[in-house]
């Protein structure tokens, strides 16, 4: 080679590698759609729900759980306490005009928080009666702060009254012993240090002998009341004793005795004798003495404690018999008139002895399968009779049943069900809390619904073993159903990438295009409450779901859930641990009692968005996961794919040759992309060009006249290339599987409805009425006439439909009004904005059903529901059309003008004739309108916890754009920090709007920025894109310090006069956010309960009901920005029962000096001990009490300490000298 | 002459003996005085008016059980065609009731008096009116009227100065005490212990206490978010009829 043919060479190959340079570049960016796509998810974020619930949020805070029957909430707007409503409530949560003129009205303030709605003990010590939770207004007598009456005065004990014992307080002692006070005297036989059943017991063991007057009379009675009766005693003496020779004598009669299970023979001067036995009746010896129960006939009898025995009267209501009437209950005894009346029950072939209870069912429950309408029912055997008890409808009371009880350390058998509260609503709030997941198993009647359709579409929500039930008939709740049942609203995303040779393949998530998708969402969605697919009482299966690109539920799988109608036989509720529950609401120790507090409600209301975000933030956690699978499989093929590339780049010694056929590849693929041929395809392509660009080098680099086209490079990259024409690239978009989740609807028409009347073992009520049909209609509400009926029988005409005027955006309206439709255009009747909110709404003359469509089709077959899923006369929805022009620039065939068609079904299922029209038409032409910044998250103004250094947020825009924020307020274009915005036109990951997100840093105090955005981002020249010229300014706020608790009272021991006492749990809260949330638990951080009053300022108040001894509370307490902190307190109650004792007694001249030996005060009275503290003489208080006396005198001192305590009888009797 | 002076003997002992015979009737009607010899035998007003003013007594008092212990239920809820008098409510959800009548026993007492006044005065007013029309006059002073709930019976304290005058004599009544019996007493009793563990513990445990006590028959039915309770005595088959709201349920969220 000559020196000049190499000079030219050299310069040939250097003008080669630089262009090379730029060739290999562009393969690069070519590429970079694949980069960009290792960055992606595999499957998108399953739906937008961080959005959702901001508004879910806004909307579920005013509508609080304590709503009142006003249907007003204590957040709603104006809402608080008012003390005396126009409809005569008392102290119900109202607003300033249903609250009387005259009536204090606390405006926001809960009614439990308010000094005039305080609750206390209305008592009357004189008679004894103290009444709980009174209002101090509503009280004739003393008012004292506990609502709990925990007084010395207000304990139960045991009073004696002759052979009868009641368990009453001290002070009805003393009433009922005067009402009955034969003689003189009283005697107040009162014990307080036996329970119930020991004072029972105590009755049943007074001795009683036959009192003998002159003449003969005679009584049977207790020794102490003969001698009030001034009788003669003979203990265990029947007045029919021939001994006594008494006026009484024998009788065939019998009788039922008060207190006294057994039917007993009766004198002739009317006392009872001996346990009836007819066998007996001429045996003098019976008439003799007092024979017990357990020595008369049928003692052994433990079968039926001798029920239906027409003999024997030794009856025993425990082991089935019970004294009773025999001519009222038709039965034939052999003498006399009572017999023991059985008191077993039997039901559906089982026996049950009195006072046994058990739940029935009406279709199989737990696990989330209680079908709609459904209850729980107790029933009780009473006495022969079995009694039924609903618990409480829409299952907000679950039936739980124990078969035996412990006495004594023994199991006995004995069946007892209580309806307790169903914890349901809980369950949906767990889902929003953070580690609620892991909580939900420990939490009562909670449960983990596991989705598992495909490895990716896989996760865990938290759901009530037995779902709450939605009113149908409300729209307050059917709008909170909307928002439970769409908890269970997903998308599964398919993916497909196209083959090497053409056509698509499966990637992931293959699964949710089975029926298995629709199975397993419909499982959760039913489990949530009443939504989706799911049955009746009646075993009627209703749709309200909808699957999108998916199979629906086979007709095996909907006859599956038909069989949940029908009792499982043996199943009861588990009865779970509800000790926990117990205890922090200070009822540990009462069985079967649960405190409406541990539903604290208003909680799970204030957190039932975070809980639809929870199940979201589960989801994405498994898309995440998702995402991890899938990008490394789809790193791994591209890799792959591109050192098969580069390994299929031919080998040659010659630089300039590889050069050559490196930019023949290059070309290749470039022109391979841009006819959008398949990976395959493309190599072929690749390699067809290199081999030409090869060619190219040799012939250039030799110089030689070798003809181009004699080098076989040539042909057969030409022919490589001509065959990757065959194989063109697939286009393999995703594929969205959604599922929809509604609120449960009845099946349309009522021929149901009379089912509901036919039970008379369960009564119907409105909601399950309500379930049958939706024309069921409960008639007579209220009368003894209840019936559920079609309550629209005669209806045979279709809706009509009108706009719904008043209900229109502010810069449109309703034009061209017609029976068949109208439309809605600008106030100057022209087209309406793009992206703006448009609002519209339909009326129809009857409750209906409405949806709409862009295109004619069937009601069912409708995509869009307009308002809710449910009947009602109003309907309204707001949604926001697009700019045709943006479309239009995508390539898309979109146009200004569309036209919804509306249809509207009754509870008969008459639609409307035809379709109602909607015609709206939207501004064409060039975008020249910059973005709007609908909403910020989190919100403006929001205050971050004290440990954030930065914080991430999210922008939603009306339309598609780019956004970026600074510190400082500049130009779009000059802001440094861009934010993420990955939606893509017409895919909107809010239902607001188009989100981007970003991240900024946090420093204490208010953090400022400024945020722009700009549209269009398709275009590449900025100057057709619009940007904010002002900026939206977002403000965060960090805390200078973080939350913590000052102090918690009590904190120390202190002296209570009572076994139980109210005390008040306050804390002190500093630092952190703005509002201060705290809970307490007496067993450790686990199972913490919300403080009553608490949230709104810094002192945190609950009372509780405690018993003497240690308490340990634990207390934790966190701000609106997830900062917590936790703090304890121990204190002991000590319960002094003790009285002043009297140390001293003296008299001086005519003063009679009391010397006690603690502080308190003293009385006197003059005739006995029996006297009311009131109705004593004061003797002054301190530990020094005077009396002027009165020579030969006697005074009955009573002395009472501080807390209270007095003794029962005197503390002394002194005699004046 | 003998004869004349025989038969004016004759007439002047007649006429002497009529004149100690009219004395005589004379006589005694003095010492009579004030009693009512005149009245009818069964002319006791007091067994009259006792009758009377139990029977209106009784009647309320079946009114009382019936209304939950109010003449006319101040906030009830129908069930089955009968009122049913609210003793503990609370309007707002899950919140445990107010007890809205406390010492219901000083109500009651007080409502049948209220209920009864009336029918007493017709009481004394018929009573009048029987006795007018037998032709005395009956006069009365105030009334001092009160009901006492006492236990297994309701007292009834009635004093009213009455009197009946026909001619000169006249007769005079106060003290027109009786009693009824009834359970009520009892019933009461037994509801503010429904009312005072309702309001604490939303719940009674209506289901061991007639085990404790079977004399009475305890019902309850959860019923549009109220508790619709049936105390009843088994033996008078009396039965004491209230509703309870505490801890009411919402249909949904």
């Amino acid at each position: 080679m000559k020196l000049n043919e190499k000079k030219v060479v050299a310069s040939f190959e250097v003008v080669i590698m630089i262009a090379s340079l730029f060739a290999f570049s562009y393969f690069v960016c070519a590429s970079e759609d694949v980069f960009k796509k290792l960055k992606e998810p595999l499957i998108p974020v399953v739906s937008a729900w961080e959005f959702n619930t901001t508004l879910n949020e806004d909307y579920i805070l005013t509508e609080e759980s304590t709503k009142t029957v006003f249907g007003i909430s204590p957040n709603d707007l104006g809402a608080g306490c008012c003390a005396l409503a126009i409809d005569g409530q008392k102290c119900a949560t109202a607003t300033a005009t249903t609250c009387s003129e005259e009536a204090i009205f606390a405006e926001g303030a809960l009614c439990g928080a308010t000094s005039f709605c305080r609750k206390g003990c209305c008592y009357d010590e004189g008679e004894g009666i103290y009444d709980k939770n009174v209002l101090k207004s509503d009280c004739p007598k003393s008012w004292v702060n506990d609502p709990n009456c925990n007084m010395p005065s207000a304990k139960l004990g045991c009073c004696v009254l002759g052979t009868n014992s009641i368990f009453e307080t001290e002070g009805q002692c003393r009433v009922d012993s005067l009402s009955r006070a034969l003689g003189a005297s009283v005697v107040v036989d009162w014990n307080g240090d036996v329970n119930e059943a020991q004072c029972l017991v105590l009755s049943a063991t007074q001795i009683e002998g036959a009192c003998v007057f002159i003449r003969g009379n005679c009584k049977l009675e207790t020794e102490a009341d003969c001698l009030n009766y001034g009788g003669q005693f003979s203990e265990g003496y029947l007045c029919t004793s021939p001994s006594l020779d008494t006026l009484c004598e024998v009788t065939e009669e019998t009788t039922c005795v008060e207190g006294k299970d057994e039917v007993y023979f009766v004198d002739s001067c009317g006392n009872y004798a001996n346990v009836y036995d007819s066998s007996k009746l001429k045996d003098v010896s019976y008439w003799d003495r007092v024979i017990s129960p357990e020595d008369s006939c049928g003692a052994g009898n433990v079968n039926n404690g001798n029920a239906n025995s027409k003999s024997c009267g030794n009856c025993n209501r425990f082991l089935g018999g019970i004294c009773a009437s025999a001519s009222e209950e038709n039965f034939d005894v052999d003498l006399g008139g009572f017999y023991c009346k059985a008191t077993s029950c039997t039901f559906e072939g089982r026996t049950y002895r009195n006072g046994e209870s058990w739940c029935v069912y009406d279709g199989k429950i737990g696990d989330g399968d209680d079908v709609v309408g459904s209850r729980h029912w107790k029933y009780v055997c009473s006495q022969g009779v079995t009694r039924i008890e609903p618990c409480a409808d829409y299952r907000n009371q679950i039936c739980i049943q124990t078969n035996t009880f412990d006495v004594e350390g023994k199991d006995v058998q004995f069946t007892n069900a209580v309806c307790i509260a169903n914890n349901w609503r809980e369950c949906i709030h767990l889902n929003g809390e953070e580690g609620g997941l892991e909580l939900c198993e420990e939490t009562l009647n909670c449960r983990i619904e596991n989705v598992a359709v495909t490895d990716n579409f896989n996760f865990n929500v938290c759901t009530p073993k037995y779902p709450g039930g939605f009113s149908f008939k409300d729209e307050r709740y059917q709008k909170t159903a909307e928002q439970i049942c769409g908890m269970a609203d997903q998308t599964c995303t398919v993916v497909y990438r196209s083959k090497m040779w053409g056509g698509c393949e499966l990637v992931a998530n293959e699964g949710c295009l089975e029926e298995k998708f629709a199975q397993e969402m419909n499982d959760l969605c039913r489990k949530l409450g009443d939504c989706g697919g799911a049955v009746n009482v009646e075993g009627v299966y209703s749709e309200n779901y909808k699957v999108g690109n998916s199979p629906t539920l086979s007709s095996g799988w909907i006859d599956g859930l038909k069989v949940l109608a029908n009792p499982v036989k043996g199943q009861i509720a588990e009865v779970e641990d509800y000790s926990k529950y117990l205890e922090a609401a200070g009822l540990l120790g009462s069985p079967g009692e649960v405190s409406g507090e541990i539903e604290s409600e208003g909680s799970i209301m204030k957190n039932l968005g975070i809980g639809i975000a929870g199940i979201g933030y589960a989801v994405g956690v498994i898309n995440v996961a998702g995402f991890v699978t899938g990008s490394s499989m789809l790193s791994s093929l591209s890799l792959k794919g591109m050192s098969s590339l580069i390994s299929s780049a031919p080998g040659a010694a010659f630089s300039g040759v590889a050069i050559g056929a490196g930019i023949g590849m290059v070309a290749g693929a470039m022109l391979a992309k841009s006819l959008g041929l398949s990976s395959g395809s493309s190599l072929l392509m690749s390699i067809g060009g290199g081999l030409i660009g090869s060619a190219v080098s040799i012939k250039l680099m030799t110089l030689k006249s070798l003809s181009f086209l004699a080098n076989p490079f040539i042909w057969i990259g030409v022919i490589l290339i001509i065959i990757s024409w065959f194989f063109g690239k697939s286009d393999c978009p995703p594929v969205d599987v959604t599922f929809e989740c509604k609120p449960w609807q009845p099946n349309v028409g009522g021929d149901d409805c009379e089912k509901c009347n036919d039970n008379l073992l369960k009564p119907c009520s409105s909601y399950r009425c309500h379930s049958l049909g939706t024309s069921c209609e409960l008639i007579n509400i209220g009368s003894s006439y209840e019936l559920c009926v079609d309550g629209s029988k005669d209806d045979t005409k279709p809706p009509r439909i009108g706009p719904q005027l008043g209900v229109v955006s502010s810069n449109e309206k309703y034009s061209d009004v017609s029976e068949g439709g109208f439309s809605i255009t600008s106030l100057q009747e022209g087209c309406i904005d793009a992206y703006s909110p448009l609002v519209f709404g339909v009326t129809t003359d009857e409750p209906t059903q409405c949806r709409f469509d862009l295109i004619e089709r069937e009601f069912d077959d409708m995509s869009f529901d307009l308002g809710g899923n449910y009947y009602s006369y109003n309907h309204t929805t707001t949604f926001t059309l697009p700019d045709p022009s943006h479309g239009q620039s995508q390539g898309g065939n979109w146009t200004g003008d569309l036209t919804l068609y509306v249809k509207c079904r009754d509870t008969k299922g008459h639609e409307n004739l035809g379709f109602y029209t909607v015609d709206i038409c939207v501004k064409e032409g060039s975008d020249k309108t910059a973005p709007v910044i609908r909403e910020v998250s989190p919100v403006d103004g929001k205050i971050v916890s004290f440990e954030t250094t930065s914080e991430n947020f999210m922008v939603i825009t009306n339309e598609l754009s780019t956004c970026k924020w600074d510190s400082v307020d500049k130009d779009y274009s000059l802001m440094v920090n861009s934010m993420v915005c990955d939606d893509v036109l017409e895919s909107p990951s809010s239902s607001i709007g188009y989100v981007c997100s970003g991240e900024v840093p946090i420093v204490n105090g208010t953090n400022s920025y400024y945020i722009r955005c700009m549209d269009q981002p398709w275009f590449d020249s900025v100057e057709e894109r619009n940007a904010n010229t002002q900026s939206y300014v977002y403000t965060l706020k960090k805390p200078e310090k973080k939350i913590e608790i000052d102090w918690i009272e009590p904190s120390e021991n202190f002296e209570i006069n009572s076994a139980m006492t109210t005390i008040e749990l306050q804390v002190q809260t500093s630092g952190g956010g703005e509002e201060h949330f705290c809970s307490y638990s007496f067993s450790g951080y686990e199972n913490m309960i919300e403080m009553f009053e608490t949230g709104s300022g810094e002192i945190h108040v609950q009372q509780l009901n405690r018993p003497s001894g240690i308490s340990k509370i634990y207390v934790e307490c966190s701000d609106e920005t997830g900062d917590s902190i936790q703090g304890s307190t121990e204190f002991k109650i000590i319960y002094d029962s003790s009285t002043p004792q009297v140390a001293r007694v003296w008299q001086t001249g005519g003063t009679l000096y009391i010397l006690t030996t603690e502080e308190g005060e003293c009385v006197y009275g003059t005739t006995d001990c029996n006297y009311v503290w009131g109705d004593g003489v004061l003797m002054g208080n301190g530990k020094t009490h005077t009396i002027g006396a009165a020579a030969g005198k006697i005074y009955y001192v009573k002395c009472k300490d501080e807390f209270g305590n007095v003794p029962r009888g005197c503390s002394i009797a002194v005699r004046g000298t | 002459m003998d004869d004349e002076i025989r038969k004016r003997a004759q007439v002047t002992i007649f006429i002497i003996l009529a004149i100690i015979i009219v004395v005589a009737i004379i006589g005694t009607i003095f010492f009579m005085g004030g009693r009512s010899v005149d009245a009818p035998v069964n002319a006791d007003p007091s067994q009259i008016i006792e009758k009377c003013v139990r029977d209106a007594v009784e009647k309320s008092v079946w009114k009382m059980l019936a209304n939950g212990g109010q003449r006319f239920p101040s906030q009830a809820i129908m069930y089955q065609g009968s009122e049913y008098n609210y003793l503990c409510y609370q309007a707002d959800f899950y919140q445990g009731c107010y007890n809205v009548h406390p010492m219901l026993e000083y109500l009651v007492e007080s409502e049948i008096r209220e209920d009864t006044l009336a029918g007493v005065q017709d009481c004394f007013n018929s009573m009048r009116e029987d006795f007018e029309g037998r032709g005395f006059d009956v006069s009365g002073g105030s009334a001092n009227y009160s009901i006492d709930l006492l236990p297994g019976s309701v007292e009834i304290n009635l004093k009213k100065k009455i009197s009946l005058v026909r001619g000169e004599s006249s007769q005079s009544f106060e003290d027109f005490d009786t009693k009824i019996l009834s359970p009520i007493y009892e019933l009461i009793k037994i509801a503010r212990d429904v009312v005072n563990s309702e309001s604490q513990y939303c719940n009674f445990e209506y289901n061991g206490y007639m085990l404790l006590y079977p004399k009475y028959d305890i019902e309850r039915i959860d019923y549009g978010g109220s508790k619709i309770y049936r105390l009843i005595d088994r033996r008078s088959g009396m039965e004491f009829r209230f509703a309870v709201r505490s801890c009411a349920f919402a249909p949904g969220i």
